[in-house]
Order: C-alpha cells, then sequence, then structure tokens
C-alpha cells in the first residue's frame, strides 16, 4: 500500500539555503539578527531580513534581495518590484527553490543513513534514487 | 531500501510516501492515499487495486506486489501521469 506526496517547498534550512544561493553564484550574508534590506540608492528599506544577497551581486539598480526568519523557522523572500523583473526574476526564484529542495532532501536523507545512487536531470527535473543499506 | 525522489522545475517535490524519511523538512506535505494491496481469496493471489480502479495483475507474495507497485507508481511520477492512476 503506497501513499503520493507532493511537498510544496518552503525555505525551513539556512544552511541549505545559503549552500543553494551559493550554486547560483551569490554570497549571502548571514545575520543573526534581522537587518534592513539596502535599495539601490542606498536607502534603508523597511524589510528586513537574515539572509540577504547584497545588491551589489544582483546588478546595477538592484537593491538587496532578503530572506527573513518567520516566528514559524520558514524564510520568507523579500524581493523588490525591479528585482522580480530584472535581476532575481521567476526563472531564478524556482532555480533557487529547486535547488534548495535537492540539498534538503539530500541533508534529510543522509541523515537517515541513505545515500544518493543516482542523480538524473531532465529539463529543469532532478530525480534522485536514494538507498539506504540495512 | 530505495526512495526515488522528483524535484520539479518550480521546487516542488513528489514521491511515493518513504517509511522512514520526514518530508515536513521540505515544506508543506500533501498526501494521498496511491492504492492497496489485498490477498483475492478466490484467485488466489495479492493484486494491487490503486484509488483509480486501476488492478496491477496478481501475485504470489505480498512482496512482489508492493515492488510491482512502486515501479509502477514512480514510473507514473516520471511521466506526469500519476494524478490519473490515483484519481
Amino acid at each position: 500500500m503506497s501513499a503520493y506526496v507532493s511537498v510544496e517547498t518552503a525555505y525551513k534550512d539556512q544552511a541549505c539555503l545559503v549552500a543553494a544561493l551559493r550554486e547560483m553564484g551569490y554570497e549571502a550574508e548571514v545575520h543573526v539578527e534581522a537587518v534592513p534590506l539596502v535599495g539601490y540608492h542606498g536607502d534603508l528599506r523597511p524589510q528586513r531580513a537574515h539572509v540577504v544577497i547584497p545588491r551589489i551581486q544582483l546588478g546595477c539598480a538592484a537593491n538587496d534581495v532578503g530572506f527573513e526568519r518567520g516566528a514559524d523557522g520558514s524564510f520568507k523572500a523579500h524581493i523588490s518590484q525591479y528585482d522580480r523583473s530584472a535581476t532575481f526574476p521567476a526563472a531564478k526564484q524556482q532555480e533557487l527553490r529547486r535547488r534548495y529542495a535537492k540539498a534538503v532532501t539530500i541533508k534529510t536523507a543522509v541523515a537517515k543513513g541513505y545515500r544518493v545512487v543516482e542523480e538524473k536531470q531532465d529539463g529543469g527535473r532532478i530525480k534522485l534514487r536514494l538507498r539506504r543499506y540495512a | 531500501m530505495e526512495v526515488e525522489i522528483t524535484i520539479e522545475p518550480d521546487g516542488s517535490v513528489s514521491c511515493l510516501a518513504p517509511d522512514d524519511l520526514d518530508l515536513r523538512t521540505l515544506g508543506t506535505l500533501h498526501v494521498r492515499r496511491a492504492s492497496r494491496i489485498e490477498f483475492d481469496n478466490d484467485r488466489q493471489e495479492y493484486v494491487c487495486t490503486l484509488t483509480s480502479g486501476v488492478e496491477l495483475g496478481g501475485f504470489p507474495t505480498r512482496a512482489a506486489a508492493i515492488a510491482a507497485e512502486v515501479t509502477y507508481l514512480n514510473a507514473k511520477i516520471d511521466d506526469g501521469t500519476i494524478m490519473e492512476v490515483i484519481r
């Protein structure tokens, strides 16, 4: 008897989030206390975040992109309207979510004694085959 | 024990529910029953019935039925038609 599981991925693991960002070429700043994001004029924006991609890494006219940890431990992305259309568009957001999901899947599985025995990529889709030896 | 996990281009994840992995680490789960395996006393074999009503052959052992079920469902996840067979 099997059950089918689908998961709406949410950013909950800070280390995996930072690792996924690094894979995409961003060196995110990590703050214990949330800091205000910096706008493209150097102004402080009202949004605050614990994990920040500094605007200089995103391109000219960019604002910081940040991820703020909520009371439930999950991170909410703060991406300005400009950056949603220019420096951090939907395709990049999806890529981040995909890389993050892979990192958390592997971390969760390895903690239970699994190893990745096969990884296939097909058009942006990732298939992981995990095996645990008793 | 083996588990196949698919990560879609949008970052969502799908798989057959593993017995020993807590996938809540990934986010919000949606779980639905996919099948049941029962011994058919008249036919004297194990039968796997998907929630859509599709039946997967008869099997001499429960283990064989589970293996066939997992292979079939993973193939359906692969080709994107899983929801058609577990509706």
